[in-house]
């Protein structure tokens, strides 16, 4: 499992496995089997052992259950044959895991109630198979009458105390185990620095984004060794508890938009691209031709590759809805494109979702957009729309939750963004000059054809790309960049999904929307449920 | 932790240890050395969890304990002098009992088995001079008798296991017929099935049994009550009379308890 784990680490928790073990056996047949309960006692070593075996792995959980089996069988109160329940717990400890572990590879989530729902039913199971082997073994105390008489009463017991063993462990494996990094979609994410967010992030999201998980932190599903809670469902919120404690300011909400960068230090690769196609100076559209090719980075400035993708939707969708006009967007840009390596999720919401839902009012906007990943084959297949498009990597990165809704830029309008100063004179540059691409873009070509019908100049605006729409960055403001450029207070937060509210944030998507957007997870989860009958 | 490519293997490994296991103790008859084994390990330990657990229960404290070990000694002069009085010589003529030459030791529970046994550890082993197949009573009655014995520690099969059977004399009558034990119900302390062997004895409820005694007082030693009559249960036209016995010690809140040694 776990590369991450240091040897001294691993030793430290197998030791605390086999002391919870011992312990817990010597507290099953003193204290609980002596309970005056009616009927029977609950299995505390099965408990422990299927909780043990969804947290850590099959090979874990076979071997915790045959030990915690071998224990029951040879310590002195009991007496039925030794190695029945060995042989019965060493199966529901490897049954256990191996099930957990095909549900979480066929969802893409991790769902601790799934979780819970596989520990349960193995535990149920365990104790039938005690009976089942008992009778088999024709033990003179287990016959149909006690195995009707107790078998539901134990179960019962340990279903009572399952949440309990749960939870423990749970709290144990948090520090001490990882889920596993081969199979699993998200990796545990480290939020002691803010800068692993993104990356974290991406890779969250490139396997199947998980459901709460859109304030990013992941912490419901991994454990990230924290003292504090982090709530669950932290998109409309603060994040502050991720971000470093210094920060007591609040966040404004959504930062879907894909920056998030306000509520931790900004990374560095967050910053704005210096934009040199804008400068007009020959040659600077040669820049951008390699963010066209495959895996290519975009230099940003400070020679910083554009880390990231923010690609946002899923390529098929973004190249579905972009494709349906080609004359329209084709150079469509997405404000995460030149926003690139900047904070959590969001960008990819900005970038296709809004571009495509707005009828790209802002026509080359994803320009910058690198393509690296599966982007890259349509970008190639259809070359007149999205050919600059540009995407680390991760073009489904921000997938997931936030996906479309984040108003972009949103960032910036937070009071406490860093440096706005120098972003803006950047924007500025990138705005009003003359882009090397307008040589691209011949009288006949639709870009040119927009640039008329759309635009004052053709040069003023056409890179001004990072702005999430056009509707507010055609008003006449571009002239005032300082302004509202990453979106001022005036930009209008219509993020879909979402509401306005008084102050000028947007107020998260609501429950409903969240749940009705047709994510790709949302289908697999369906197929699954339809796989066991479960789909509505 | 473990995780490996081998998971199958090491899956199919543990199995087939498991089922050795099994095989080995089924041929042993539940005594193989992996008990043994077990109790050694496991035997101090949960002697030592007898004693934090017994101060909270508050039965195994300073002088409740000296009179209840008393008590069970004194008890067990009594079954010892009623046998003696009764019919002792006749017993001793025909079954070689030695009567009168019982020793008790008193020992705690420590540990109870699972759902389907009804077995517990005490924490007397064999350096206190408990051997197997030893008359288990506390100061109400007849507990059990020890099945395997440690150094430390020895298991105790109770009266209501269903692998029990005892043989009784009804006290008064004398006739005489086995107890056995049944499962857990979910009522509690299992009732004890009593057969008589006479066709024709009177059973009525409220009779009292004591144990009938074994060759050599082991496992059972004679004259120990066991319990009362509560339901006769005789089927019309049934060979042999029934009836639930309801047993004098309680067998769900078992303390401190007397296994009768040899001298």
């Amino acid at each position: 499992v776990t590369s991450e784990i240091s040897p001294l680490r691993r030793a430290l928790a197998v030791l605390i496995l086999v002391v919870a073990l011992f312990a817990v056996v010597v507290v099953q047949l003193t204290v609980v089997n002596r309970l005056p309960l009616p009927g029977a006692a609950p299995d505390l070593v099965l408990l422990l052992v299927a909780a043990v075996a969804v947290f850590t792995g099959p090979v874990t959980g076979a071997v915790t259950g045959f030990a915690g089996g071998l224990a029951l069988d040879v310590a002195p109160p009991v007496a039925h044959y030794a190695g029945e329940y060995a042989l019965v717990f060493c199966l529901v400890g490897y049954a256990a895991a191996r099930v957990v572990r095909v549900i979480w590879d066929t969802t893409g989530e991790r769902d601790p109630i799934t979780t819970f729902t596989v520990m349960a039913i193995a535990v149920a199971a365990g104790e039938a198979g005690k009976a089942a082997l008992g009778m088999l073994l024709s033990d003179p105390d287990v016959t149909t009458a006690a195995v009707t008489g107790l078998l539901p009463a134990a179960i019962l017991y340990d279903l009572l105390l399952a949440p309990f063993v749960y939870w423990l462990v749970a709290i144990a494996a948090r520090g001490t185990v990882t889920w596993g990094t081969a199979s699993g979609p998200a990796p545990v994410p480290d939020f002691g620095r803010a800068g692993r967010l993104v990356p974290v992030f991406r890779q969250a999201s490139a396997g199947a984004a998980p459901k709460l998980r859109l304030a990013g932190t992941g912490e419901s599903y991994a454990g990230a060794a924290r003292g504090r809670r982090v709530p669950k469902l932290r998109l409309a919120g603060t994040g502050e508890s991720y971000a470093s404690s210094r920060l007591v300011r609040r966040v404004p909400k959504l930062r879907l938009a894909g920056t998030g960068m306000d509520h931790y230090r900004p990374p560095a690769a967050r910053r704005v691209p210096k934009l040199r196609l804008s400068d007009g100076r020959a040659g600077s559209s040669l820049r951008t031709t390699p963010a066209g090719t495959n895996g290519a980075p975009f230099h940003l400035a400070g020679g910083r590759a554009a880390k990231l993708n923010f690609g946002g939707d899923l390529p098929g969708r973004t190249a579905a809805r972009t494709a349906r006009t080609p004359g329209k967007n084709w150079l469509r840009a997405a404000p995460g494109g030149l926003r690139a390596g900047s904070g959590l999720a969001g960008p990819g919401l900005a970038g296709s979702g809004l571009a495509a839902v707005r009828g790209a009012r802002a026509p080359r906007k994803n320009w910058l957009r690198s393509t690296s990943s599966p982007a890259v084959k349509r970008a190639v297949r259809s070359p007149s729309r999205g050919w600059l498009r540009a995407s680390g990597g991760a073009k489904r990165a921000g997938g997931g939750l936030t996906g479309r809704r984040a108003g972009a830029g949103r960032v910036a309008s937070s009071p406490s963004f860093p440096r706005p100063a120098r972003s803006g004179a950047e924007a500025l540059a990138a705005r009003s000059a003359p882009s090397g691409l307008s040589a691209l873009s011949g009288p006949g070509t639709p870009l040119a054809r927009r640039s008329r019908a759309r635009t004052r100049s053709p040069q003023a605006g056409w890179l001004r790309s990072s702005r999430p729409t056009r509707s507010w960055a055609a008003a006449g403001q571009r002239l005032a960049p300082r302004r509202g450029w990453m979106g001022g207070a005036r930009r209008p937060r219509t993020v879909v999904g979402s509401t306005v509210r008084r102050n000028g944030y947007t107020a998260s998507p609501s429950g409903a929307w969240l749940r009705h957007s047709n994510r790709s997870w949302r289908k697999r989860r369906q197929r699954l449920l339809q796989l066991v009958g479960v789909s509505r | 932790l473990l995780e490996a490519r081998g998971t199958r293997a090491v899956l199919v490994a543990l199995l087939v240890v498991a089922i050795a296991l099994i095989t080995i103790d089924f041929r042993d008859g539940g005594n193989s050395g992996a008990h043994s084994l077990g109790g050694r390990i496991f035997g101090p330990v949960e002697r030592l969890a007898g004693d934090v657990t017994g101060v909270f229960r508050g039965g195994n404290s300073g002088e409740v304990t000296n009179l209840q070990r008393q008590n069970d000694q004194l008890r067990a002069q009594l079954a010892q002098a009623q046998t003696a009085s009764t019919d002792a010589k006749e017993l001793a003529s025909v079954l070689h009992l030695s009567a009168g030459k019982y020793k008790v030791v008193t020992g705690a529970v420590i540990a109870a088995g699972g759902d389907y046994s009804d077995t517990v550890t005490i924490n007397v082993g064999t350096e206190d001079g408990i051997t197997a197949n030893e008359t288990v009573l506390n100061g109400n009655g007849l507990v059990g008798t020890v099945t395997s014995v440690t150094r430390t520690a020895a298991t105790v099969q109770l009266l209501t296991d269903a692998a029990t059977t005892v043989g009784i004399r009804m006290a008064g009558t004398n006739q005489i017929g086995a107890l056995s034990g049944s499962t857990n119900t979910l009522s509690g302390s299992a009732p004890l099935k009593l057969t008589l062997f006479n066709s024709n004895a009177a059973l009525k409820p409220g009779q009292t049994l004591n144990t009938f005694g074994s060759v050599g007082g082991r496992p059972y030693v004679p004259g120990v009550p066991v319990g009362t009559v509560t339901t006769v249960t005789t089927q019309p036209g049934s060979l042999t009379p029934t009836a639930i016995v309801k047993p004098f010690a309680d067998f769900t809140g078992l303390g401190v308890v007397g296994v009768v040694v040899s001298k």
